[in-house]
């Protein structure tokens, strides 16, 4: 996400539509991303984003630039991504099913098309998602979608730093044997 | 540096480059001598690194915007609508507030004047009370006085006991 000028945030907060018009077109794209990769679900991410933003235009005025503008947004993104989660866990639980799906496009041999094979990555990483808790997922998406450091995930989610390390080891050694039982194909 | 600590390492700070250079440099020599840590490595890298290299970010729907800006509007439309009403609401209580001082002064001085009153009444009516119980004592005794068989015991008492008393009494 590329960095936001006070001035903007400032003009945003007074109510000028136009900046937050901008502070949106800088930010949705993480925004969206996160909530999407958190919660799975293409229809939900729409609706929480909506409200990831109503939230961030309510409170403009209560922010004091004590924590960066970037950790704010990324902060009540991910809560409400995982509340939304939370709430909507026994549906998600029953998506699990498509691992029959995955396992099948998963066999395409070496000669599939390119988009194919996007696809396969594509359900591939949804299927590694899915299998992790919504606390490790989070960590994870932080990490390999943002580049986050440590130290900024653990600003994010108002956690210790050693919280962090811990949800990344037990996340990843989920997905090393998920890989090493051949239930996702490495050849990605 | 033992297996399991390098381990740990590799699986967190060392693929996150979160590591200071003392403690890499210790890994790096582990893993220079140690072949099960280094094939560890590239499982590590295949599973957990490789998925992710084609991770995107996900672009948000056109009309995304549209729906924030119509709610935004919306909800400004809606905080407007609220603060009428609340000044509507001040603008009656202030009012009310203007005559309520003389209106409670009024009820207060009112039932400070029924409660008095009520005291009082009951302090004079027990006075009373007092008064004629000590009239019909006193009624009471004289009466008992003036009855013809307490006569002897009158003059029982009245016998002081020597012949000079009896003499001048």
């Amino acid at each position: 996400m590329q960095d936001i000028s006070k001035e903007l945030i400032l003009q945003a907060s007074g109510g000028d539509l136009g900046a937050f018009e901008e502070i949106y077109k800088l930010s949705s794209g993480f925004v969206y991303s996160v909530v999407f990769r958190v919660i799975g679900s293409i229809d939900l991410a729409e609706d929480v984003s909506q409200e990831v933003f109503l939230k961030i235009h309510r409170n403009l005025k209560n922010f004091q630039f004590r924590s960066g503008f970037k950790t704010w947004i990324y902060r009540i993104a991910v809560n409400c991504a995982i509340n939304t989660y939370r709430k909507r866990s026994k549906e998600f639980r029953r998506q699990g099913d498509f691992d029959l799906a995955i396992k099948k496009v998963a066999d395409y041999g070496e000669n599939e098309q390119s988009g194919i094979v996007k696809e396969v990555r594509k359900q591939s990483l949804d299927l590694l998602l899915s299998k992790l808790n919504p606390d490790q997922r989070t960590c994870i998406i932080l990490r390999e979608l943002e580049g986050l450091s440590y130290k900024e995930i653990a600003e994010i989610l108002k956690i210790n730093i050693n919280t962090v390390r811990s949800r990344l080891k037990r996340a990843r050694c989920l997905l090393l044997s998920l890989v090493q039982q051949g239930v996702v194909k490495n050849e990605l | 540096m033992n297996c399991k600590r390098a381990k740990e390492l590799i699986i967190t700070d060392y693929i996150d480059a979160e590591m200071d250079l003392t403690l890499k440099k210790e890994l790096k020599a582990h893993l220079t001598a140690c072949v099960g840590c280094r094939e560890f490595e590239e499982k590590v890298l295949g599973a957990v690194r490789e998925p992710f290299k084609h991770f995107q970010q996900v672009e948000p729907p056109a009309d995304l915007w549209p729906k924030i800006k119509t709610a935004i509007l919306a909800e400004k439309e809606k905080s407007s609508k609220v603060s009428l009403e609340k000044l509507l609401l001040r603008g009656i209580s202030d009012i009310w507030f203007i005559f309520r001082k003389p209106a409670y002064a009024f009820v207060s001085i009112m039932a400070a004047v029924l409660i008095v009153m009520s005291l009082m009444k009951s302090r004079v009516s027990n006075e009373n009370k007092e008064i004629r119980d000590c009239i019909v004592t006193q009624m009471e005794f004289v009466s008992y006085l003036g009855a013809e068989e307490l006569k002897g015991l009158y003059s029982e008492f009245m016998d002081f006991g020597t012949a000079i008393e009896e003499y001048f009494l």
